[in-house]
């Protein structure tokens, strides 16, 4: 979760012989309400360095927010938790996609989901956001 | 655009009167361009000048409020395209769509669920916005009945949905003592909207399809005399959303644009075909001001809260949690005594791990100014005093029969010196990842 470390990290691996097309940068998202900002700010810097050219960092982006939000209170608790938060089942799938749906729009270019009903939707803006 | 010093220099009179009380015209148009001087201190000044530092000195995306009896809603004004350039500053305003086509007393029902709405989230009070009231009978004295409903069960800000001057004014006349958004202008009936506008001294929005068409209503609104716009480019899907709110934010920032230098109002949910929470999400992330939801589901409403709280965090002002006790999984005088520092993202690490592990425990959060551990530990403001002196202010003595207390692996190094600092307790040495601590209290915490 930070650019130098990940940037760092692509040069010494690429260093050791591993050619750039066979590199993948995971950032290392939180999910939202725990530091999703911090990763979220980090792609970006990460994209935008590589739209300017820097080599080392223009490795694809992975990404999983399948793991990140269904490990939180969030989407684990459905007892003793403040009414405002909702009916629990769709809380929880909420939880996963509006994660997932603020890392697409960082630059995420791998998602790793884990409901079938959020790869259903991520789906479906990734298709309209690649549209011609 | 703020302009450079010399270039102020140029509009100034040049003169060296010393009126201003600097010595040069040039000092002084130095002191304006750092913003530590004001232009009414030159007497010299034309007026020509005046209106072209004027212009060049207010804000590329303006800043436009909707008042309540209580509370208001300030948008726009934003600076940056991306948030880690420094940060954004207006949260965009949630809105709760309501049609006057339903029962008053339905009405009534529904803005009193939406207005009892409050989510914690650490300790930041979340809530829903406003409403948004559409007049979709056409019948001005329903629809004043409509807005009458909702101010008698809410007095957040309004927004109201009307689409003629004749419904305009009904609504305002039912929502004295406000200040709601009018919408919408259009390329139709902009001269009539922009006087009830007016009229009201209230904030109008210009909808249309393309941003040439917006542009050139705006332009027409701000000649009829309105300021206080927010554009409505009518977008319909996530691409849509995306290319036309991102074009409005860089010609109004990168090309100062003034036609599209208004604050943006959205209805992601509103063509029925749109993923309305995701849509929602890219709004926030993306550049709207105003977003008015369809209906109301804490379940969706919670995390696009806590979404909008994110996105708008100053990245250079960590969140910090309140230092002090907390309590997992209702604790006992048995139960493991664990110190973290107060930088969020850390503390909810921690007590998503102690809790997703089932054990109870007190987790002293010691005021380390928001930093996470080692950073901390790095910058001296998470040392073995002032571990010490937390564990000491929060009173964990009175709630535990046993004098064991786990610091954090990668601070082992301060173990030694925190058992001569805090006499009686013994120091155990906790994982260096957050992700152990269930394991690590399985194995090291008899109970």
């Amino acid at each position: 979760m930070d650019v130098n470390l990940s940037k760092q990290l692509v040069i010494l691996i690429h260093d050791m012989g591993l050619p750039l097309e066979r590199i993948v940068i995971d950032p290392t998202t939180g999910a939202l309400g725990y530091g999703i900002e911090y990763g979220y700010s980090v792609m970006e810097r990460l994209r935008l360095a590589a739209l300017q050219g820097d080599s080392m960092t223009q490795q694809p982006m992975i990404v999983t927010p399948g793991e990140e939000g269904w490990k939180v209170k969030e989407a684990k608790v459905g007892e003793g938790v403040p009414a405002a938060w909702g009916d629990w089942n769709r809380r929880a799938l909420e939880w996963e996609a509006l994660t997932a749906n603020a890392l697409v729009y960082a630059g995420a270019d791998v998602i790793v989901l884990r409901h079938p009903d959020t790869l259903r939707r991520l789906r479906s803006v990734i298709e309209s956001l690649s549209a011609a | 655009m703020a302009l450079t010093g010399l270039e102020i220099y140029k509009l100034l009179p040049q003169t060296n009167c010393k009126e201003c009380s600097f010595p040069t015209c040039l000092a002084f148009a130095m002191k304006l361009a750092a913003k530590q001087a004001e232009l009414k201190a030159c007497p010299y000044v034309s007026e020509e000048s005046k209106a072209k530092l004027e212009a060049a000195s207010s804000p590329p995306i303006r800043l436009v409020e909707i008042v309540g009896e209580d509370g208001k809603v300030a948008v726009g004004n934003e600076t940056v395209l991306f948030r880690h350039e420094k940060t954004f500053y207006h949260r965009p305003g949630l809105f709760l769509r309501l049609k006057d086509s339903l029962p008053v007393e339905e009405i009534k029902t529904l803005a009193a669920a939406a207005e009892a709405y409050k989510a914690d989230y650490v300790g930041i009070p979340l809530t829903l916005d406003g409403f948004a009231i559409e007049a979709v009978t056409g019948d001005p004295a329903v629809y004043a009945a409509a807005v009458k409903a909702v101010r008698a069960a809410s007095k957040k800000p309004l927004i109201l949905l009307a689409s003629t001057p004749e419904l305009a004014k009904a609504g305002l006349e039912a929502a004295p003592g406000t200040r709601p958004l009018v919408h919408a202008a259009n390329a139709g009936n902009w001269q009539a909207m922009a006087e009830v506008a007016k009229a009201a001294k209230v904030p109008l929005a210009a909808r249309a399809d393309t941003l040439d068409d917006l542009a050139a209503l705006t332009q027409s609104l701000t000649q009829a005399g309105i300021e206080d716009l927010v554009l409505d480019p009518s977008v319909v899907g996530p691409k849509d959303s995306l290319e036309k709110l991102t074009t409005i934010r860089r010609l109004a920032l990168r090309k100062n644009f003034r036609p599209l230098g208004f604050p943006i109002i959205t209805f992601p949910g509103a063509s029925g075909k749109a993923d309305e929470v995701l849509l929602a999400a890219e709004h926030i992330a993306k550049y709207a001001g105003l977003i008015v939801l369809e209906s109301f589901d804490p379940a969706s409403l919670y995390g696009l809260l806590v979404l909008r709280q994110n996105i708008y965090t100053d990245p250079q002002k960590p969140i910090q949690v309140q230092p002090g006790l907390y309590e997992i999984n209702n604790p006992k005088d048995t139960s493991p005594v664990m110190v973290t520092t107060n930088f969020s993202i850390t503390y909810f690490a921690v007590a998503n791990e102690v809790e997703g592990s089932g054990w109870p425990a007190w987790l002293v959060v010691t005021d380390a100014e928001g930093m996470s551990v080692l950073t901390a530990w790095a910058a001296g403001k998470f040392d073995s005093e002032r571990i010490a002196k937390a564990v000491k202010a929060v009173g964990v003595e009175g709630k535990v029969g046993h004098r064991k207390v786990i610091i954090p692996g990668q601070v082992a190094v301060l173990s030694g010196e925190l058992e001569g600092d805090l006499p009686g307790w013994t120091i155990m040495v906790g994982p260096r990842e957050a992700v152990d601590i269930g394991a690590f209290l399985k194995a090291m915490w008899a109970n």
